[in-house]
Parts: C-alpha cells; structure tokens; sequence
C-alpha cells in the first residue's frame, strides 16, 4: 500500500494532469469551465493553482532569508544582515502605511517614500549589478588567456575580439564590411553551435523529465 | 557521450565537473569549510524545470557524502520553489543516516527572486562564509559571472553545469570543469551509474543519433533536389 501511495499515485497525479493539460491546447473549447463567472480553458486554471502554490513558496522563502540574516545578526554579529534586516523592515512598514493608514496624508507621504525606495536604491543598485557583471565578465576573458593558453582559449578570446570590434563604428573604416564579417560569424559559427547545444539540452530535457516522471525503483 | 566496452557494460565519458564534486566536498570538510552548490533561479513553474530539477539530483546524490562527512553544503537557491524540495533532500540524507537532530534547514537558502540579485546574494555568499569548493549547477544567465569572480578572487576551485548559451559563455572563463548543455542532464548517471541514469543516457544518445540522422538526411535532400531542380 505504501509503495502504491508514494510511486504510483504521484506518477499518475502528474501524467493525468499532464493529459489534461495537452488536451486543453488541442481541444481548447471542449476542456473549457466556468471559473470565477467566466468560460476559462482548464490549462490556465490549472496554471492558476500552481502559481497559487507557487506564491506560498515565496512566503516560505521570504521565511528563509528573514530566518538566515536574523541568525547572522544576532549570533554571528555581521553588520551588513543588520542592515538587511532594518531595511526590510522599514520597506515593510512604509509599506504597510502606504495601504492600511487610515490618514490619506500619511497614506499618500508613505507611497512616496516605497517608490522612492525602488526608485532611488533598488533600480540604481539593479543598473550598477549590470554593470559589474560586464567587467566581471571581462575580467574574466583576460584570465583566461592569461591562465589557460589552449587552442579553445584563444579561439574563445579571438572570436569575443571580433565580434566586440566589429559591433563598435569604428571612424574611416567601411562599416559594410564590418557588418558582414561580425553577421558571419554570429549567424553562421555561433548560430550552428547554439542550435546544436539547444538540440542537445531539449533531448537531455525530455528524457530527465520522463525519468522524473517514471516511478522510482532503484536499480 | 556513452560507449559499450566489450562486456557490453556502459562506460561514460567523464566529466569533471560532476565526478569532482564527492572529493570537493570531502576536501572542503577536511579544511574544516564547507561546499557552496548555486543551483540558480530556475523554478518549476517555468522553462527551466526539468534543469533545476537536474541539478537538484546532484544535490540529492551528494547530500549522503556531505553529511557523512559532517559538512554538510550551503545550497542557494534563486527560486522559492525549490527551497522546500533542497530542504527536504538534506532533511531525507540527516534521516537516513539516523543524524536528524544535526539537520539545519538554513544551508539552504533562498537568496533573492531576480537573476542579478541573486547573483550578487550567492557571490556575498561565497566570498563571506568558509566555502571551500563553488559548484554552479542549474538555471543561469550570464550574470553567474558574478559568483564565479567571488570564487576566483578567494582561489577556489569551481565546478560548474549549465544548460543556457548565455550561462556558458560566462562560465566557460572561469572554470576548465564546465558540463556544458545536455552534459548537464548526465548528473546522475556521472555520481552514481545507477541503471535507471544509464538507461535514460542511454536513450538520450539514440534520440541524438537518429536526429542528427534526420537532420542530415533533409540537408541532402534539400542539395540534391536543388541541384536537379
């Protein structure tokens, strides 16, 4: 009975819905219910449940990092989950004011401040990460070649070379010309070697999933 | 990716950045640190699904070393959901050696929902606590290369799996120990050979071969009607 319950019964919950699922984009009409007061396809209301769960997932995880940095703070004296912490909570709050405060001046002055919040720290921190991910990854192209001098090394290095030197315009020089030689090498070797890695990654994808799905025995 | 020897037993090709992973941890125990596995901002509610649920089953084969060597890894995780399915794959290995009493639920951490602030979480991560080892398996895009520029700055050694063209172009610098797009689906099979990876290996190359076939065969196709038409 156990092994039914814990092999069985979840492999036949995941390919009924699965079936179901399927069958809704060929039959979209057929497999459509009254949900919430109108005609809905049942992919969506199945959708629908899953970002349902998947939003108590993010309580969870919210939980988690509240749980982490707590610890960090306070048995482990790190400043910067202080920080964290107090941030947090003073969003969550300016937050909480924006929507509940029964004073519209107060209510109004609060949603200032969270756009603020998004506007002045969050969105100019999101552009500066962007911007380090750039010398991050230059920086790494460089130890590269600098610690790896293989073929495929050099071959990397060239190709990021060219392709970044024939994207800039470049004064007196026939941007025709290098056009056509950045076009060649992105749509004819990058091109070839990418659908070649996505044809691999969706036959890996395929079968992980089936195994997934089959029920476990170890073999 | 597999061959048949004589014995018609499947040999795999190895792949270093899987069959490192036990000795990475072991190593990392032994310094008295431990192991930083990023498993990415996939989820499973999305496209990369089967992915993140790929790199879990490294996670799921190295959680029975990690706690036999009491070192047990910090797992980050860019996507709420697979926060309960990583905590439960720790909790099960804690249980399974009868140590549930060690067991924390904080090595596994939900980092941050964005793919950069994520990055950048997992990167403050690897350069503050006592990692030892940065393995990198799962959903990414180029802005891993901000975990892996922590993990090069402290000198550690760096494993990595990554499916997305975008992920290996960031990560393909920083390590030689790169399971590059389906070799990342060979997780298993790599740590464990259990029969039930082979066999799914196994399939996955005849799907290779019979593609790459059909491919082939309408390429040829195509010249051969164009040079008689």
């Amino acid at each position: 009975m156990g092994h039914l319950v814990r092999q069985w019964i979840p492999f036949l919950i995941a390919i009924i819905t699965a079936l179901i699922v399927l069958l809704g984009y060929v039959f979209p009409n057929a497999l459509a219910f009254t949900y919430h007061g109108q005609r809905t396809p049942v992919q969506h209301i199945l959708a629908e449940w899953a970002v349902i769960v998947g939003s108590f997932a993010l309580l969870l995880g919210l939980w988690n990092i509240g749980r982490v940095h707590v610890k960090k703070a306070f048995r482990q004296r790190k400043i910067e989950s202080l920080f964290f912490l107090f941030a947090a909570l003073a969003t969550l709050l300016l937050w909480l004011a924006a929507i509940f405060s029964p004073a519209p001046a107060v209510s109004e002055l609060a949603a200032g401040a969270v756009q603020g919040v998004y506007s002045y720290v969050i969105s100019p921190i999101g552009a500066s990460l962007a911007a380090l991910v750039v010398v991050a990854l230059t920086m790494a192209a460089f130890r590269l070649l600098r610690v790896r001098r293989s073929v495929w090394a050099i071959v990397f290095g060239s190709a990021a070379i060219v392709t970044l030197l024939t994207t800039v315009p470049l004064a007196g020089l026939d941007p025709g010309l290098f056009s056509s030689i950045r076009n060649w090498v992105v749509n004819v070797f990058g091109m070839a070697g990418m659908r070649g890695l996505l044809l691999g990654v969706v036959l890996g994808t395929a079968i992980t999933a089936l195994r997934f799905l089959w029920p476990r025995r170890e073999m | 990716m597999k061959l048949l020897d004589r014995s018609s037993r499947v040999r795999i090709r190895p792949l270093a950045s899987f069959q490192d992973l036990r000795s990475e941890t072991g190593r990392a125990a032994e310094g008295g640190g431990t192991i930083h596995i990023a498993i990415g901002n996939g989820g499973l509610i999305g496209e990369n699904a089967v992915t993140s649920l790929a790199a879990l089953e490294v996670v799921e084969e190295l959680a029975d070393t990690a706690v036999l060597y009491n070192a047990p890894p910090i797992i980050t995780v860019g996507d709420p959901t697979l926060l309960p399915l990583a905590q439960d794959i720790l909790r099960r290995a804690y249980e399974r050696h009868g140590l549930v009493k060690r067991y924390n639920p904080d090595q596994v951490r939900f980092v941050a929902p964005s793919p950069l602030a994520y990055a950048a979480g997992a990167a403050s991560i690897v350069m503050t606590e006592d990692v030892m080892s940065n393995a990198l398996i799962g959903a990414f895009g180029p802005e891993v290369s901000l975990i892996t520029d922590a993990g090069t700055r402290r000198a550690l050694p760096q494993l990595a799996a990554a499916a997305a063209p975008g992920a290996l172009g960031a990560l393909y610098p920083a390590t030689d120990r790169l399971a590059a797009g389906e070799e990342l689906y060979a997780a298993g099979a790599q740590m464990t050979e259990k029969r039930r990876y082979t066999i799914s290996l196994q399939a996955q190359d005849i799907l290779r071969l019979v593609l790459a076939g059909f491919i082939a065969m309408i390429a040829a196709l195509a010249l051969v009607t164009r040079l008689l038409l």
